[in-house]
């Protein structure tokens, strides 16, 4: 088969098109963008907090609808984000924090308009270049995959996790820990194989084990809202100072901001398509290459459009091929991609090299529509820009309010059942003090997802290997990617060794 | 239990995180059979993974307890308060909720969980409260009644 495959691409394509062209399938990339938007441009909302409040809606739509959905929402977030960065200097998104830098005093010179405007553009590039990335790169790493056995599966949810746990700025320690966390708490119920039953404490209810959802909607609603209930304020800005005219940019900042975003879009694509690594990372990542580029690097932080435009590039490309570990080989980078592989199991269908060859239109599908989804925001974000400032003004004591009765119904709704609104009270209380224990919640979703899956493979393996460990290693494969493990744990280990100061943070991208 | 000092918080919490690795061993061992590496019984993974968090919780203890012994200035107070009064609220507006919506029906229950939730900062005021309720029963019976065709209780009396 040759290397891209480009006829075969353009077939992929059309059949891609044709679904995600489809009346149904363009609404739900419509209402997806628009509430990633929406909740991205609030602040104190996220992507991961939006995506869990809409989780229990995906359960009424079919599985391609509910990813276009799920994934416009978690890109549009990307876009909405950056509005408050710029407006406020309060990140809407994690991803976004770094354009506070240059984009706040932006704001300050009465240039907002015309940082928000560069950052739409620039999003739309980077997400394009990261699409672009998804689309040749994705059937090349299929195809590889195809030959995977439970051990190299096995080999890579391992280096996933570590990945996620070491490559973050809290304690990787506790990341760690919190991924184990995870992975036990997913033996909660039935043991597929066997139909052994684990861990229920006589509680008929865990039979099925835990649900991801009341464990989303609880870890990130629920003790998001307790933490936030007297820190979140009403912010007053000038909705009046963003016209249309302002947004149009001198020409000296687009000649400025081509290469910048050029370079922010590559960084992104590649730094996307890493488990553990991030929008947030290829943000900074981006900024610190414009300023090591930059002829006159006093300009930065002082409104210098490309410490605007590069991040934000990066931050938007890096959100796209985050999808590219997760479609073809079935292991999520981050908690985000976590949900939406939750959200595919769910529904029946396991991501993987096989869903890229046997399901076309699910797989071709979603890529069109992110191309879409797009074209949407760019739409979205230009004239309406004065909309998305007027939403940054809602106090948050309206707000959580109605995030919690999202939550309370959203439970209800998953099973018609109240159970599950108990389930979501002790993962909100329990998520809640993590955070006081200055535990990091999203390490233990990734391993909640990934947990079963582990076992299966590991004890699949193991079986063919008769017990051998070892031979994970022996093979090409699950050997290197082992190894690489190791080598970022030893390399964690000896990080820890020198003194380092525990930061508390959350690992969020 | 919630110290003012991350580290003495560390302690604790690696403490506890050993606790549950070795009730998860201690668990397997009683009720579930652990099988050989070839083939593995239900019991294998999770004492696997109670080993690796009793591990993982010392480390995390340990280290915490070197920086506390440490420390020759005074220590940090700066870990994040245990806000007591969000944590009931809210807590006890899901509870509410929970215990209305099938007595009661939806519309009730969203005003019951939006009148205790306002008590965390009582910035809402009655009126308020009202609106907002309103509003929130209105989208949400279109977003899942009509929208998505779930089956909710409105209104119910069981009286």
């Amino acid at each position: 088969m040759e290397p891209l495959g480009l006829s075969e691409l353009a077939n992929n394509i059309g059949v891609g098109l044709s679904t995600a062209a489809s009346a149904n399938n363009l609404l739900y990339a419509f209402l997806g963008v628009t509430l990633g938007m929406f909740f991205g441009a609030l602040p104190g909302i996220g992507a991961l907090l939006s995506m869990s409040l809409l989780f229990p809606i995906t359960f009424y739509l079919q599985p391609v609808e509910a990813i276009i959905m799920l994934a416009g929402i978690y890109y549009g977030c990307s876009y909405g984000g950056s509005i408050a960065s710029i407006l406020l200097n309060l990140p809407g998104e994690p991803s976004s924090a770094i354009t506070c830098i240059d984009g706040y005093p932006m704001s300050k010179q009465g240039r907002a308009g015309i940082a928000l405007f560069m950052t739409t553009i620039a999003s739309f590039l980077g997400a394009s270049v990261g699409i672009v990335a998804m689309m040749l790169f994705s059937p090349v790493i299929a195809n590889f995959a195809l030959h995977f056995a439970s051990a190299e599966y096995f080999a890579l949810m391992v280096m996933g996790l570590v990945a996620a746990s070491t490559i973050s700025t809290t304690s990787p320690l506790k990341c760690l820990a919190m991924v184990v966390l995870g992975v036990s708490l997913g033996t909660v119920g039935t043991d597929v194989n066997t139909g052994v039953v684990r861990f229920t404490l006589g509680m008929a209810e865990l039979w099925e084990g835990f649900s991801l959802v009341a464990m989303a909607i609880g870890m990130f609603g629920v003790s998001e809202v307790i933490a936030s209930v007297k820190t979140g304020g009403a912010n007053k800005i000038e909705a009046k100072s963003i016209t249309l005219r302002s947004l149009i940019p001198a020409q000296d900042d687009v000649r400025r901001s081509w290469f910048p975003m050029l370079r922010g879009a590559g960084i992104g694509s590649f730094v996307g398509a890493v488990p553990g690594v991030g929008g947030t990372t290829a943000s900074i990542l981006s900024y610190v290459v414009e300023l090591r580029v930059a002829k006159k690097p006093e300009r930065f932080g002082k409104g210098a459009i490309e410490g605007v435009t590069a991040p934000e590039a990066a931050n938007n490309a890096a959100a796209q091929t985050a999808f590219i570990p997760t479609m073809t080989l079935g292991v999520p980078g981050s908690v985000t991609m976590a949900l939406i592989l939750g959200v595919l199991m769910i529904h029946g269908i396991t991501p993987g090299p096989r869903l890229v060859s046997e399901s076309p239109e699910l797989f071709w599908g979603v890529i069109m529509s992110f191309w879409i989804g797009n074209l949407m925001l760019l739409i979205l974000n230009i004239p309406l820009i004065g909309l998305w400032v007027r939403l940054l003004t809602i106090p948050y004591h309206l707000l959580y309010p109605a995030i919690l009765v999202f939550v309370s119904v959203g439970a209800y709704t998953v099973n018609n059942s109240v159970f599950d609104i108990w389930f979501v009270l002790f993962f909100g209380a329990l998520g809640y003090l993590m955070r006081v224990f200055a535990f990091p919640l999203a390490p233990m979703l990734l391993g909640f997802v990934l947990g079963p899956l582990m076992e299966e493979n590991l004890r699949r393996s193991l079986m063919l290997a008769n017990g051998d460990f070892f031979a994970l290693f022996h093979r090409p494969v699950s050997g290197t990617i082992m190894v690489l493990t190791l080598l970022l744990l030893i390399w964690v280990a000896i990080g820890m060794t020198r003194s380092r100061s525990v930061q508390v943070g959350d690992l969020s991208t | 239990m919630f110290y003012r000092n991350q580290d003495s918080r560390d302690v604790l919490g690696g403490a506890l995180l050993g606790a549950l690795g070795v009730f998860m061993v201690l668990y397997s061992a009683a009720y579930l059979t652990l099988g050989t590496f070839a083939r593995m019984q239900p019991g294998m993974f999770p004492t696997i993974l109670g080993y690796l968090l009793i591990g993982l919780g010392a480390l995390i203890a340990l280290r915490a307890a070197l920086r506390l012994k440490c420390r020759t200035s005074r220590t940090r107070q700066d870990a994040e308060p245990f806000e007591w009064r969000p944590f009931i609220v809210v807590l006890m507006s899901i509870v509410t909720f929970a215990l209305c919506i099938t007595r009661f029906g939806l519309v009730p229950s969203i005003f019951v969980l939006t009148a205790v939730a306002a008590l965390a900062d009582r910035k809402l005021g009655v009126r308020g409260i009202i609106v907002l309720a309103a509003f929130m029963s209105g989208l949400i019976v279109l977003v899942f009644s009509y929208g998505l065709g779930v089956p909710l209780p409105l209104f119910r009396w069981p009286y």
